[in-house]
């Protein structure tokens, strides 16, 4: 069967509409299915008109066959259908005038073409006419037809034959193709061909979608019959879930799986990355360009605006702290991301958001596999933010200055001229390599899976480096018959060295551009004039003369063991532990480069972070296939968790000099400081799931969880979390077996379930007294230790609840080469915990935990994939498309009142939380124009201290001031509709990928660095470049005035813009070397390849990057080089 | 079946509930504290480390004192601070961001006190030690409810512990927060009059006492802080140090002419250290580590308030650097666009012996005097002028100026009483500049709009900006007597807080 796409056309010319022309692209299988359907159904086709009985009237003069078809069409109901390669335009007709019966009409004009026609309703198709039916010499004569001259049959070879599939039943439809021509066929109802090769080496390429392709040389005979192999590996693909696995078609749950084969060719430098735009409803972000950064990762929208949304990561059974980022994207088998409460309903208390599984690569039996993986890439800063030069600089702090009646700092600032731009002075190219080496084989009772890898990546700030080694060693081994015990131990050193990169990029966002990076003797540029920022360390010194250091060491190691106790029943133990240490060393050396650049004696702060995770888990499962046709799986458990983490941190100053070789506490003289604490939380859970499903037609899942967490007190420490699920495969129905359907795969599931949150903080219910309020009393000045409770205690707290329902349908077409799945959801967050800022009367700095209110995430996901081959297998092609939209609404707040983030909720605007709207919405003024005249200032509503230039605020009330009254909600903080593209197109040897994403609905403030005009001189954003300096010159940016009577900073639309992007995430284009010089050099693979990484992005954010905040370490833009090699 | 039992009993087995409780580690709980003396102490500590915040102390640089001299024409702030320019103009609307630090540090400073007050009580441990930790608690309780009422006029009056759901108040009018510092203060007024080295430093019954006069004076209520300020001057404790530079610089502390002292200390690790001069200190020049921030800047409208002749007064010098002044060697240029003047009070080089931290932040131990002798004695003199008896009063303001090192000309008799207030508003003026009183004495005494927007401020003469037309200082007479509400605490308080008459 022809595997590619072939350009049908169709002409639809209504007599009551305009004729309309259009062209459609549709997979050849598809006519192909219809057309072996209608050799079936053609016998009981007595309802439609015969081609025999539809008459014509007609009148051709060298004219086209397409011509003839319009023709047709324009008289009857009849619908002509062709691939355009196989009807020649060139040839030409010419027909006397008459009426003649369309079947003689399009026996005579197609023979001559050498193609036939099959029809089906109205519908007919013209296809290539392989048996070579001759059409008889008695029509032809007395058919007025000019038989055209070009027309010539090929000679050859002719073959015939039969396919069929395993059982021996017949296959039609099946695409048969000489290899190296075009030429080619289908099997008709009974799965029979009949072709002419050219000669006896020919080689006929059998293919059918959802079977094994197969090639096989003519080789002299004429009688040919194939049997091809069903491809098992769609439908029976095996899904990892919590505590267990399942196939993939038994699944009830909303579950999003990515194989390793994805993330390994994405050329990420972290895995979290190459989830990106992969699965409908996962949204991940980039918020850093840091080279050891990791991706923040929602599932379903944001579920709670207390307690963490972060999902749970579980690495082949462990539930970590450390997540993606120890890993190695190169060690991964597969990721299955858990999306509802009914698929993690079995993770309970830590499962409301969504839970992120990886499965790790094991080895397998047979030759010992060795792979080689490389990469070098070329980061740059995709999108520096705009700023102004000096000379606009200057213009815009003596506006700062005389707008508010003082002196103008700068007599001529266009003489100041360009300038420097910060920017230029601390991004560089930067850079990452990573190399991975791999082992994996085993014998019969033995596999290993051994990797190494080694990443190391420059940052696009100076002096910011990050490397990190990672090993990987999967063992298992089956000592004695039934038992199965194995071990996974994943190690990782992660080095980061840099100096201060995220206040450095700050301090260029806002440092003076007037002021050189480097004077005449090589020193620092200084700001130390009227009108630059004095009092603010300069961004060359926090990128090179800070040190922050940080040493990671993560080990993740599980040892399980797995005995068949009878058929069926297993039991299962594993312990699994995480420890990761964090090592820091911060240096400020002593220096005096000026003003704000000055740090008396050099200081060292040491600090190391141990936490300790482990897991028991012990597992018990049965399962039974009854009767041949209720299949039933049980699972039961208990699990134990504990963690504990602590700190030592241990300062101290006054060194001698700056030497590297002196920076350790003892060569210090002064002001020991020591601080250092612990904390630990257990939770312990008993499981339970029954999955049954009867015939592969009927499946239940159900499951339930009970959580005890050390976080709440005794009273309110249970939590019970159930699910059930059902699913329907109707395409495994016997009525739907029963005929041949164009749906190849369709199934119905729906679920509910309830979640838990605690991630809450360790102790919350507990008032602590914070005893280091201390005060000095005496001649003497001795410290005395003070004690009092800075946060208030809510004992009453318990879990946040999560309760989802959704159903989806999973449809597959064309044998599953087109695979849709649609979902609905509804997932709703009771008791949410959240730190609700209380009225400052309590005196508390920091306020407790209540469970206030509800949310719920609506939604529906759509993903569609389309995966195909043609050319006989050559060329082979995918596209997929995911979309989610998300409403994310607060449905009620218990005491009826806004949760309020005050200014540093999200930066210098406004958020709230309130009924009716999105989890931190931001709130604010809504900006109306900007002032340009006194008169203007008098006629609008009261805005006191409004001066002309500054910023016109809607009245809202409309009560003739503004006032805290005119506030409203001014822009969502969550993305509204997430979409991911991926496509790819594979020719022989050469491929190419790539993966655009996108976020819609999104705001972010601006009141950041160089926007926001907090201070007198460090707006440098080119925004302020149009602000308004006199009537007529501006309606949006306002003018700049020092002490800012208007308070044009306050919360107002103005701070708030659209994060909406898309972007080309991925792209990649590989080269994999042919087979024969493989074989030659003894090797398994190589590829080689370029690929890039957020190639380009379209959005109006105005800053970095519209994943991030304004100014957070820019994700750049990475080109990369690789290299794979498989022996 | 069997088999299957022994492995659910196998899985379960682990199961141990005692492992989940689990205490906070490094932390006492609450249940577990307040149960001997020393905890009793501690909680009293932690009443006086919120003190801290008035003097740009410890974590908090708030500078609670610098408020009451921007909000005047003593002093403007840097150019930068967009909240501080707005509340030296009068520009401020309730969503400004210091406004509501103010707030949070005064019911952060009123809540350790109630805690204390609450929490000592049940403690079983020496009965008059704990009487005179709960009079500390209480000393410093109406010293915040004093300043509460101040600002904000009425306010929340907050006399315990609250709950998250006693959290929604209403507020009450300023004369009932009064009414309770009255209270609270007469009860603190049997707290010791002095204490040993180690605790020197402590509120006395004189600090309760000019607290309270002060309380008085705000009210009007002449003849009540009377016999209060004369047992301060009678007690034969207290008078004037000779130096007025001694005052600030650190060099001496708890000395004969403090009442009532935050006491400061650098080097600690625990930020409970001074961090004025940092915050003071001339911008852009080298006077502490790193260059000061020059957060405040003495405004021409202040240095022309000094008495030039028959001789300068010398506590001009001391407060204020002047172009072309030498401070320990170096000499201020006003490089960044200052005034012309920066505050020299606060600028501590630790050569006078004052210990100073040599790294950010730049902290040092010199105390801060929230109330010293000069101040007893122009309250003084203030009670008696007000009381009818204005000649009286002359002697005591002649005493603040001649102070060994001011020894300004001495003041005549015979003047009226007009004269005499407006004696004691000059003499106020100079003597406490930059500590934090010039703007609340304006309001006190009612006079805030008419001097603000006179003529004979320079701000109003020189017209800086043709926009304003001579009217720099915004005050609006009855809307800018205090402070507004701040609206992030109307809006979290569900209605229950209502916004003052004039700001709404």
């Amino acid at each position: 069967m022809y595997k590619n796409f072939i350009r049908w056309e169709r002409h639809i010319l209504s007599p009551h509409r305009p004729a309309v022309k259009f062209a459609m692209r549709i997979g050849l299988s598809y006519l192909l299915l219809t057309m072996a359907c209608t050799q079936l159904l053609m016998a009981h086709d007595s309802g439609a008109q015969s081609l025999a009985e539809i008459k014509v009237s007609l009148g051709l003069k060298n004219e086209g066959v397409r011509d003839l078809f319009r023709k047709i069409e324009k008289q009857t109901p009849l619908r002509f259908a062709f691939m355009e390669n196989q009807v020649d335009k060139d040839v030409r007709f010419t027909i006397h005038k008459g009426t003649y019966p369309v079947v003689e009409v399009l026996n005579h004009t197609l023979a001559s073409l050498n193609l036939t026609y099959m029809n089906t309703g109205n519908i007919v198709y013209i296809v290539k006419n392989s048996n070579n039916l001759k059409v008889s010499k008695e029509s032809e004569s007395h058919f007025p037809v000019a038989l055209p001259e070009q027309f010539t049959e090929i000679p050859g070879v002719p073959v015939k034959g039969r396919v069929t599939d395993e059982k021996g039943e017949a296959l039609p439809g099946v695409s048969i193709l000489v290899k190296g021509t075009q030429q080619g066929l289908i099997t008709d109802a009974d799965g029979d061909f009949s072709i002419e090769v050219p000669d006896e080496h020919a080689v006929l390429v059998f293919s059918f979608v959802g079977y094994v392709s197969q090639e096989v040389t003519v080789g002299g005979r004429s009688q040919l019959d194939m049997v091809l192999v069903a491809d098992q590996k769609t439908l029976e693909e095996i899904v990892v879930i919590g505590y267990g696995a399942v196939k993939k078609t038994d699944l009830t749950g909303a579950v999003g799986v990515i194989s390793g084969k994805t993330a390994e060719n994405q050329a990420t430098s972290n895995l979290a990355q190459s989830l990106q735009g992969k699965i409908a409803g996962l949204s991940v972000r980039q918020t850093s360009g840091h080279p050891g950064a990791g991706a923040e990762i929602r599932i379903r929208g944001v579920g709670s605006f207390g307690a963490s949304s972060t999902p749970l990561v579980v690495v082949d059974g462990i539930i970590t702290n450390g997540g993606l980022t120890d890993l190695d994207p190169n060690s991964v088998e597969s990721i299955t991301v858990l999306k509802d409460a009914s698929a993690a309903a079995i993770y309970g208390s830590r499962g409301a958001n969504g839970v992120v599984l990886v499965t790790t690569k094991r080895g397998k039996s047979g030759k010992e596999r060795i792979s080689f993986q490389s990469y070098y890439s070329f980061d740059q800063v995709s999108r520096k933010i705009g700023v102004v030069d000096a000379a606009t600089y200057g213009a815009m702090v003596n506006d700062f200055y005389t707008n508010q009646g003082k002196e103008a700092p700068y007599d001529n600032p266009g003489s100041l001229g360009k300038g420097t731009n910060w920017q230029d002075e601390i991004f560089r190219t930067g850079g990452k390599q990573n190399y991975s080496l791999s082992f994996s084989g085993g014998g019969q009772n033995s596999q290993h899976s051994v990797i190494f890898g080694h990443y190391s990546g420059e940052g696009v700030v100076v002096n910011s480096t990050y490397n990190r080694s990672t090993l990987r060693i999967n063992n298992d081994i089956q000592p004695l018959k039934g038992l199965h015990i194995g071990s996974s131990i994943g190690l990782s050193y992660g080095v980061e060295k840099q100096g201060d990169p995220q206040p450095a990029i700050n301090a260029a966002l806002i440092y003076a551009p007037n002021v050189l990076p480097y004077n005449e003797d090589g020193s620092y540029g200084i700001a130390d004039r009227p009108g630059q920022p004095t009092t603010m360390t300069a961004p060359l010194v926090y990128a090179y003369e800070r040190e922050n250091d940080r040493y990671r060491i993560g080990l993740l190691a599980n040892t399980y063991a797995e005995y068949e106790i009878s058929k069926g029943l297993k039991f299962r133990t594993s312990l699994g532990l995480e420890y990761i240490n964090t090592d820091t060393k911060n240096f400020v050396p002593s220096y005096n480069f000026g003003l704000g650049n000055n740090n008396g004696v050099a200081t060292l702060t040491r600090r190391t972070d141990g936490l300790k995770n482990y897991i028991v888990d012990n597992i018990i499962t049965y399962s039974h296939l009854f009767a041949g046709a209720h299949q039933v799986d049980l699972m039961g458990g208990y699990t134990f968790q504990n963690e504990r983490s602590e700190f030592v941190n241990a300062f101290r100053n006054t060194f001698g000099r700056n030497d590297e070789n002196l920076q350790v506490l003892d060569a210090a003289t002064a002001n020991d400081r020591a601080r250092g604490n612990y904390t630990e939380w257990a939770l312990q859970s008993y499981l339970g799931r029954l999955i049954y499903s009867y015939d592969n037609k009927y499946l239940v899942t159900s499951s339930i969880r009970i959580d005890q967490s050390s976080r709440f007190a005794k009273g309110n420490r249970t939590g019970i979390f159930p699910s059930l699920s059902l699913g329907w495969v109707i395409s495994n129905e016997n009525f739907w077996k029963a005929r041949e359907n164009f749906i190849s795969y369709l199934k119905l599931r729906g679920g509910y379930g309830v979640l838990g949150n605690q991630d809450v903080g360790i102790y919350p219910y507990q008032a602590l007294i914070d005893n280091n309020l201390a005060y000095s009393l005496g001649n003497s000045q001795n410290v005395w230790v003070g004690a009092a409770p800075t946060s208030l205690a809510n004992e009453n707290i318990s879990w946040e609840k999560t309760k989802t329902s959704g159903g989806g349908v999973e449809v597959n077409f064309l044998n599953d080469k087109l695979g849709i799945v649609a979902e609905y959801y509804d997932r709703r967050t009771y008791d949410v915990l959240v730190r609700v800022p209380l009225p400052n009367i309590s005196g508390m700095a920091t306020y407790p935990y209540q469970n206030v209110g509800s949310v719920r995430n609506s939604g529906v996901e759509f993903s569609v994939e389309y995966r195909n081959t043609a050319a006989r297998g050559e060329l082979g092609y995918h596209a997929g498309f995911n979309i989610s939209i998300n409403k994310n609404e607060v449905t009620k707040l218990t005491k009826g009142l806004d949760i309020i983030l005050a200014g540093g909720g999200q930066g210098g605007v406004e958020t709230r939380t309130s009924e009716g709207h999105g989890i931190n919405a931001f709130y604010g003024h809504v900006h109306n124009g900007i002032f340009q005249t006194e008169e203007e200032v008098r006629d609008a509503p009261f805005q006191p201290n409004a001066a002309p230039g500054d910023i016109k605020f809607k009245d809202l009330d409309g009560d003739g001031q503004i006032t805290a009254d005119d506030r409203t909600f001014i822009g969502d903080f969550n993305a509204k509709q997430i979409l991911g593209f991926n496509g790819g197109v594979k020719y022989r040897n050469i491929d190419f990928t790539i993966a655009v994403t996108g976020d819609f609905g999104r705001h972010q403030n601006i009141f950041a660095s160089g926007f926001a005009v907090a201070r007198a001189a460090e707006a440098t954003n080119s925004m302020w470049a149009d602000r308004w300096t006199g009537p007529g010159t501006s309606n949006y940016v306002p003018r700049i005035v020092g002490g800012d009577p208007n308070s044009n900073s306050r919360s107002s639309d103005f701070w708030v813009r659209k994060q909406d992007y898309l972007r080309i995430q991925n792209t990649q284009l590989g080269y994999n070397l042919p087979s024969a010089i493989l074989t030659k050099w003894k090797l398994e693979q190589l590829r080689l390849y370029v690929a890039a990484q957020n190639l380009y992005t379209w959005t109006k954010f105005p800053g970095f990057d519209p994943e991030t905040t304004v100014t957070s370490y820019p994700v750049p833009r990475s080109v990369f080089f690789g290299i794979n090699l498989g022996f | 079946m069997k088999k299957l039992i022994y492995a659910l009993l196998f899985t379960t087995l682990a199961a141990c509930n005692n492992k989940l409780d689990l205490n906070p580690i490094g932390s006492i709980a609450q249940s577990n504290f307040y149960t001997s003396a020393s905890d009793a102490n501690e909680a009293i500590i932690a009443c006086y480390h919120a003190m801290l915040a008035f003097h740009t102390g410890g974590a908090h640089i708030t500078g609670m004192d610098m408020w009451g001299d921007i909000q005047s024409s003593d002093a403007e702030p840097h150019p930068d601070g967009v909240a501080w320019n707005q509340i030296y103009q009068y520009t401020l609307n309730p969503t400004n961001g210091e406004l509501g630090n103010q707030w949070f540090q005064i019911y952060e400073g009123i809540y350790r006190c109630n805690q204390a007050l609450e929490k000592i009580p049940p403690i079983a441990m020496d009965e008059p030690l704990k009487a005179r930790l709960l009079n500390e608690a209480l000393f410093i309780r109406a010293w915040w409810l004093l300043r509460l009422g101040k600002m904000y006029g009425d306010a929340p009056l907050v006399t315990k512990t609250l709950s998250i759901d006693e959290l929604y108040m209403p507020k009450s009018p300023r004369e009932e927060i009064f009414k309770q510092v009255e209270a609270d203060l007469k009860q603190a007024a049997a707290l010791p009059d002095s204490y040993d080295d180690a605790n020197l430093g402590r509120a006395t019954s004189y600090a309760a006492k000019i607290v309270l006069a002060e309380a008085y004076l705000w009210e009007k209520r002449w003849p009540e802080a009377k016999p209060l300020l004369e047992d301060i001057i009678h007690s034969g404790r207290f008078g004037l140090l000779d130096s007025y530079t001694a005052l600030f610089d650190g060099s001496i502390e708890n000395h004969k002419e403090s009442i009532f002292e935050i006491q400061y200390k650098a080097n600690t690790g625990r930020n409970i250290g001074n961090f004025s001069t940092t915050y003071n200190a001339p911008n852009g020049e080298g006077y502490v580590p790193g260059g000061g921030w020059g957060w405040i800047r003495p405004t021409q409208d202040l240095v022309n308030e000094y008495e030039k002749s028959p001789k300068e007064d010398p506590r001009l010098t001391y407060s204020i650097f002047r172009k072309g002044d030498n401070f320990e060697g170096q000499i201020f240029a006003d490089v960044v666009n200052g005034t012309g003047y920066a505050v020299k009070k606060w600028t501590i080089s630790g050569k006078t012996g004052a210990e100073i931290e040599p790294n950010n932040p730049w902290h040092n131990s010199a105390n801060f005097a929230l109330y010293r002798y000069a101040e007893v004695l122009l309250f003084y003199a203030e009670v008696l002028n007000e009381t009818g008896d204005s000649e009286a009063a002359i002697p005591f303001i002649n005493q603040v100026r001649a102070r060994p090192s001011v020894d300004m000309p001495r003041l005549e008799s015979g003047l009226s009483k007009a004269a005499v207030f407006e004696a004691i508003r000059h003499e106020r003026r100079v003597e406490f500049t930059f500590e934090g009183k010039i703007s609340f004495d304006l309001r006190r005494w009612g006079i805030a709009g008419s001097f603000l927007r006179s003529g004979d401020r320079w701000h109003n003469n020189t017209t800086l900006n043709p926009q304003w037309n001579g009217e720099f200082f915004k005050y609006v007479d009855g809307k800018h007597d205090v402070f507004p509400i701040p609206q992030s605490e109307i809006d979290k308080s569900g209605g229950a807080l209502e916004q003052h008459p004039g700001w709404k």
